[in-house]
């Protein structure tokens, strides 16, 4: 069985959520998906992340009951796990699209679902769904999602990856997606600038890591971006 | 601990990362700030060469001119940029990888190439 196949049937377990308005896949397989037929050639992590619009909490809850093939981890109940090696572990984190503070963290408190809602992912906006072996997958338009990678504190090797993540993001997007990209940048707060300046400089050094999306077909994108923010 | 108060333990945790971040992106412009101009030098660059000091003394009497990084570092290095059609033309340039590697930085004179029509600022 690929991981294709497992993120795939993953999905497939979890669909009564995504047709839930608002809701999106999000985090390190959205490049897999994009990638032509979904292919998931990438070996980014062994789960899925799915962001919940706060609004959409008492929503979502409901349409989990529908859902088998995975039960919520008694530790984490944000965490779903899988019942057998078919699928992989889901991951469901907060979004508040109307919030304007993206260094926010908070909890939204639940019993039964609670979540992690990251401030950074406000940036997420939806965008083309993608349409795979039946399956319609909800994912976010490439410069949010970029941004939302970019302004996140990366350290060690797991930021490193995180950080392909983003040239995975890069080699698959539109010159309209970059200039989305620095067109929301330029409303933004100095401090997010500079961090999105370290961190596209850092990504445009690292070297490949196998299964990663290869940082050097990115380098001359990175270098355009840079010089389009500005050192201010 | 429930769930709910590990969830806000791993909230505390961000917070704590975001305060060093905010306080790292305040000392930016400070010498804490030079790897971060280095390595932001070297992204804007399709290709790096280590030469020698003659080659560089020629390159900046061209006209062509010192990034100020350089200047950051003890001892200082000298990173230059120029054209590709210019590069090609130093007979001695050898290739560095693009990395904030020990090999570039042991180099005291570099010459980078930004990639097309790119001004590196």
């Amino acid at each position: 069985m690929t991981f294709r196949d497992r993120l795939l049937a993953t999905l497939r377990c979890i669909a009564p959520v995504l047709e839930v308005k608002g809701v999106l896949v999000i985090g390190s397989e959205v490049p897999n998906l994009l990638e032509r037929g979904a292919a998931s050639t990438l070996v980014i992590s062994q789960d899925v992340d799915i962001g919940i619009p706060i609004s959409a909490h008492a929503e979502v809850k409901r349409q989990l009951e529908l859902v088998s093939g995975l039960r919520p981890s008694s530790e984490e109940p944000s965490v779903w796990l899988p019942a057998d090696a078919t699928c992989i572990e889901v991951n469901f984190v907060g979004f508040d699209p109307s919030s304007s503070d993206p260094g926010s963290t908070w909890v939204f408190e639940d019993e039964a679902l609670p979540l992690m809602v990251f401030g950074a992912l406000s940036f997420l906006r939806e965008g083309p769904p993608i349409h795979a072996e039946g399956l319609r997958v909800p994912v976010p338009r490439i410069a949010g999602l970029l941004l939302e990678k970019l302004v996140t504190d990366r350290t060690g090797e797991k930021g490193d990856r995180d950080l392909l993540v983003c040239a995975g993001l890069i080699e698959v997007s539109t010159p309209g997606d970059l200039d989305e990209l620095v067109e929301t940048l330029a409303g933004l707060s100095k401090e997010i600038k500079q961090t999105i300046r370290a961190n596209l400089s850092s990504l445009s050094l690292l070297p490949k890591l196998a299964g990663m999306p290869d940082p050097e077909l990115s380098r001359g994108p990175i270098a355009v971006l840079l010089s389009r923010v500005g050192d201010r | 601990m429930t769930p709910i108060e590990r969830l806000q333990e791993r909230v505390r945790a961000q917070q704590t990362r975001l305060l060093v971040r905010r306080w790292e992106v305040r000392q930016s412009a400070t010498s804490k700030g030079t790897w971060y101009r280095l390595r932001r030098a070297l992204a804007f660059a399709d290709a790096v060469y280590a030469v020698d000091a003659a080659t560089l003394a020629v390159l900046l009497a061209e006209g062509w001119k010192r990034a100020p990084v350089g200047d950051e570092l003890e001892p200082t290095r000298d990173y230059v940029f120029v054209s590709r059609e210019r590069a090609s033309r130093i007979a001695s340039a050898r290739p560095l990888k693009i990395r904030l590697s020990a090999e570039l930085l042991a180099e005291p004179h570099i010459v980078l190439v930004p990639f097309e029509g790119i001004t590196p600022t």
